[in-house]
């Protein structure tokens, strides 16, 4: 690994002290990680999944997306999961896992404050802004 | 203890490192020394290094001023010297960010300079010390007058090494040197015409020079040509693929012999039709055939390769000037951390027509470039897209299972002509520039974008923000830091 990257696992495994953090070599420089146990909000069942991504070898110039989650991922109201950003019946590479992908990207994204593991807490707050969502159409 | 090395007197025969100041510093550093005092003051540069086998240079990162009177002060061995706490306080800065330490003053005169009997005795008294600080980073001095410069680097193995030749990367790229340079040998008749635009001197100079070109496509391929026939003496030209039989109208001299259209053409069985596609010429080895038929005796390294692996990347750390001619945002990328890590100018080239959802052809585009240290960085500039270079990094086949919506895959289209604007306009910066012949821009900048169908001509400045981690100044970017720091290229 790039010792950018090996920088951005360091800061995810930091901030998500507690969570399992796997890591898989890409082979180029990058890795591919999976951080465990993550509380989606109460928009989605299961509530909790894992979510995985690719750190690729030009990290931190590259973007990190997409997002990987649980292959069973639904709402917990029923309704059809909101694709685009959500596509199920994806694979998490690195893992060979079946998983359901989470596309978003970051046009703002900036190599000189952006790290793997703020994108990381946005895409929670993705999820758990859903919930706020489906609340204040009901 | 481990025995000091013991340090060869400077001499003639002591390998030249070469110098290379981004025009900031050098302003600075011209501002400080030549107030118009003509008087003596002082600095210390902290430099990057590249080494090759083409030689050592030293790339300007930092320029740190000696305040007169406070620490640049009157000597009893020497005019003037800088204090030990300042030359202290910077030894140890080179130290921890692994840098070349070099010690600035000035003399008077023009056009050629050289250090004073205290000078060589204040090196031989104080660098083997200095190098005990460094910790395997070389030391050294720089003397400066108007038009010249000359070093004295002693280096941890024990050899030391005069500066042959310091390269002030301005919009002009100048030259300048201890004393002097001799007359240039005299044009072969080949050259007659185009010498009579640049002189003997810019002739002998192309001759000398490295030139890096990313992508033989049709941009990439007419600017070899180009380069070959001016004259410059080293080309390195990076390209994966081969040639296809869409690629011959844009592609001078190739053939469909270096298709393989034989087999290749649809109809073929699948399998013969790989063959040729297998069989069929790299784009670099054209590229290579083009030039030498222009100069026989030019040197061209076809590198049929990707500027995202790091040997590929790794032939143009040494080179004079690049020209990328290749569209992705992972060759953007490499060629912007070239430019500012290893203080390599380049021009970014090339022609972009934009096809509406119902085939409607819109806008025709020839954009053009300059990409130096000091100002026309692609990040800045948004040029360099985070989310594609993410793309261009996956295997094609993840790419292809990550895609859920419908991505056009028709190729781009091409015309020869449209690429012809583009080729001209970037060899012709490049000549005038390195041989002094660009007047003072009149334009809004030097980012240029020339729309075919409308014929408009768009300038821009660039834009250039503080933070960047590749033209940045500050700690953490990797401006002129050189072999001290990784390129954005595929590998631990
Ligand atoms: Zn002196
Ligand atoms: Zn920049």
């Amino acid at each position: 690994m790039t010792p950018d990257v090996e920088k951005g696992i360091a800061e995810i495994q930091h901030a998500f002290a507690g969570h399992g953090v796997e890591t898989v070599e890409t082979g180029d420089g990058g890795a591919y990680v999976i951080v465990a146990d993550l509380d989606l909000g109460p928009a989605f069942v299961p509530r909790s999944s894992w979510i995985g991504f690719t750190l690729p070898y030009n990290y931190p110039l590259a973007d990190v997306y997409p997002h990987f989650a649980c292959p069973d991922l639904a709402t917990a109201d029923g309704t059809p999961l909101p694709t685009p950003p959500l596509n199920s019946g994806q694979s998490m590479p690195g893992f060979n896992r079946p998983a359901t992908m989470v596309s978003r990207r970051s046009p703002r994204w900036n190599p000189a404050h952006d790290t793997a593991a703020l994108k990381l807490m946005r895409i929670i707050g993705w999820f758990a802004e859903q919930a706020a969502q489906t609340r204040a159409a009901a | 203890m481990k025995p000091r090395p013991q340090f060869l007197p400077a001499s003639a025969e002591a390998e030249a490192w070469q110098l290379v100041l981004p025009e900031e510093l050098a302003d600075a550093l011209d501002a400080h020394l030549f107030p118009g005092d003509e008087d003596e003051h002082g600095a210390v540069i902290s430099a990057g290094m590249v080494r090759t086998s083409r030689g050592v240079r030293l790339l300007a990162r930092e320029l740190f001023v000696a305040s007169d009177g406070v620490d640049f002060v009157p000597g009893r061995k020497a005019y003037r010297r800088l204090t030990p706490q300042f030359v202290n306080d910077h030894i140890r800065h080179c130290r921890d960010e692994r840098l070349v330490y070099l010690a600035v003053h000035n003399h008077h005169g023009h056009g050629s300079v050289g250090f004073s009997e205290p000078d060589l005795r204040s090196h031989e008294r104080g660098y083997p010390a200095l190098l005990d600080i460094a910790k395997g980073m070389p030391v050294g001095a720089l003397v400066l007058a108007h038009g010249a410069l000359a070093g004295d680097i002693w280096t941890p193995e024990g050899t030391r090494h005069p500066i042959g030749e310091t390269v002030i990367l301005r919009r002009n790229v100048e030259r300048i040197y201890p004393l002097p340079a001799a007359a240039p040998p005299d044009r072969a008749e080949i050259d007659d015409r185009q010498a009579r635009v640049y002189g003997n001197a810019g002739q002998d100079l192309l001759g000398r020079l490295k030139v890096g070109v990313i992508g033989a496509g049709g941009v990439g391929l007419p600017i070899v040509a180009f380069l070959a026939r001016l004259g410059v003496g080293h080309l390195v030209v990076i390209d994966p693929e081969r040639v296809e039989i869409t690629n011959l109208p844009r592609l001078p001299e190739s053939t469909r012999r270096d298709a393989m259209s034989w087999l290749t053409t649809p109809g073929r069985p699948l399998a013969l039709q790989r063959l040729g596609g297998r069989l069929a010429t790299p784009k670099v080895r054209l590229a290579k055939r083009v030039a030498r038929r222009a100069r026989k005796n030019s040197i061209v390294d076809a590198v049929r390769g990707d500027i995202a692996d790091v040997d590929v990347a790794q032939q143009l750390i040494d080179c004079d000037y690049l020209f990328l001619a290749a569209d992705t945002h992972t060759a953007r990328s490499i060629f912007n951390a070239l430019v500012h890590q290893y203080l390599v100018p380049g021009v970014q080239v090339g022609s972009h027509v934009a096809v509406g959802g119902d085939g409607d052809i819109g806008k025709i585009a020839s954009v053009l470039r300059p990409v130096t240290p000091d100002g026309g960085c692609l990040w800045c500039n948004e040029l360099i897209r985070p989310d594609k270079l993410t793309d261009e990094s996956l295997p094609a086949a993840v790419r292809r299972a990550q895609r859920y919506l419908p991505m056009e895959d028709a190729p781009a289209p091409s015309v020869i002509t449209l690429n012809a604007r583009g080729v001209a306009d970037a060899t012709d910066h490049f000549m005038l520039a390195v041989t002094g012949l660009l007047e003072s821009s009149e334009t809004n900048g030097d980012f240029r974008r020339y729309e075919t169908r409308a014929d408009k001509l768009r300038t821009s400045i660039p834009r250039r923000s503080p933070d960047c981690r590749e033209c940045g100044t500050h700690a953490s970017s990797i401006r002129a830091r050189g072999d001290g720091a990784r390129l954005p290229v595929r590998g631990a």
